[in-house]
């Protein structure tokens, strides 16, 4: 759970805004942001590269910017990555009010070994790592656990199986599957299948079996 | 058996471009770990096959294995010994366009270092460069 005091960093004002000005930003070791929401003027700003990103590794939601000596709590609203996801470029801050409540998406964390893993090719997957959740400001958890020890083989979890915090609801489906407890078949070579098929060349759309290409064209000439 | 469609619209396409870098598909998202390429270009069905086996064989019956690219595109070549012109020869093998940043293949289920391993003998068979990632947390 979060603590009464959230973390803090600093941001300056940007002037000139566009994709060479962010550029020289990020290469002075900053981070482009800006801050918006509450029917007021957003705010382009820049902040410390690595005080923030060490901030949203540690999963932190919540957080006070203080921009020109004044501060107020932002909401990480969205990161944007490079396009090999290896380093942040951009983050979007949408200010709350700590009282209020906000849709925030966390991440699902399972923990414990689940019963089901100790049979010979079990395997758990878990197809969604973060769903949304409805909840107070200053009550926003770093992320959600649940406890998959007594799952078995065929088991699955979905949304509305996780035990949330007080105070919190979900948004997401209640339906939406989290993880799945199957164990994987052995892949059959296909090539033989393939193979009596005698498949080597798809079938083109709209077009007849036995009409080919060919004929199509000799008729044109 | 390589991969390729089992129906199309043309059975002949042109050889099109192959700019910028991945902006979908180029993180973790199905399993736990991933290899990625840093180099774009095509991606034959045959090089798709050969690192889906050799990532398969690592890890033998562990883990689920996912192929997140097809080949959809047809690549023609003439016949040797056969003169130019007398129009588009036939489709020959299929590809995957692939760009810098993309996630080829995931891996779900086994330990870190044996993924790492079978990745490392997946990129072998890879006609790019590629590198091992992880899911994002952050």
């Amino acid at each position: 759970m979060s603590t009464a005091t959230q973390p803090k960093i600093q941001a300056e004002v940007r002037d000139r805004t566009g994709t060479r000005y962010a550029a020289r930003i990020r290469s002075q070791g900053k981070l482009p942001a800006v801050i918006y929401g509450h029917k007021k003027d957003p705010v382009h700003v820049a902040t410390d590269a690595k005080a923030l990103v060490d901030l949203l590794h540690n999963n932190a939601h919540l957080i006070e910017v203080e921009v020109a000596g004044k501060t107020e709590p932002c909401l990480v609203k969205d990161i944007q990555w490079n396009h090999l996801g290896s380093k942040i470029i951009h983050i979007d801050f949408a200010r709350v009010d700590l009282t209020e409540e906000v849709a925030v998406e966390l991440e699902v964390e399972l923990i414990g070994l689940a019963a089901g893993l100790k049979e010979v090719g079990a395997v758990l997957d878990q197809s969604t790592n973060k769903i949304q959740v409805k909840c107070r400001a200053d009550a926003i958890p770093e992320k959600l656990t649940h406890d998959v020890s007594e799952m078995g083989v065929g088991d699955s979890l979905l949304v509305s199986g996780l035990t949330l915090p007080a105070g919190m609801t979900a948004v997401s489906d209640p339906d939406t599957l989290i993880a799945h407890l199957s164990v994987t078949k052995v892949e059959v070579e296909e090539e033989e299948e393939v193979a009596a098929e005698g498949a080597d060349e798809p079938a083109v759309i709209g077009k007849a079996e036995g009409e080919g290409e060919d004929k199509a064209e000799g008729e044109d000439k | 058996m390589p991969l390729m469609p089992k129906r199309v619209k043309f059975r002949k396409q042109q050889r099109g471009k192959l700019r910028g870098n991945a902006h979908r598909g180029n993180f973790v998202a199905f399993g736990e770990y991933g290899l990625q390429f840093l180099e774009g270009g095509w991606l034959t069905a045959r090089q798709i096959e050969a690192g889906r086996i050799a990532a398969r064989q690592y890890v033998s019956r562990e883990g689920r294995l996912f192929v997140r690219v097809f080949p959809d595109k047809p690549i023609s070549k003439k016949p040797l010994e056969t003169r130019m012109g007398k129009g588009k020869a036939e489709p020959e093998y299929w590809v995957a366009r692939v760009k810098p940043g993309t996630v080829v293949y995931e891996i779900l289920g086994v330990p870190r270092d044996v993924a790492r391993l079978a990745f490392a003998r997946v990129s072998h068979k890879m006609p790019f460069k590629c590198r091992f990632v992880e899911k994002r947390h952050a």
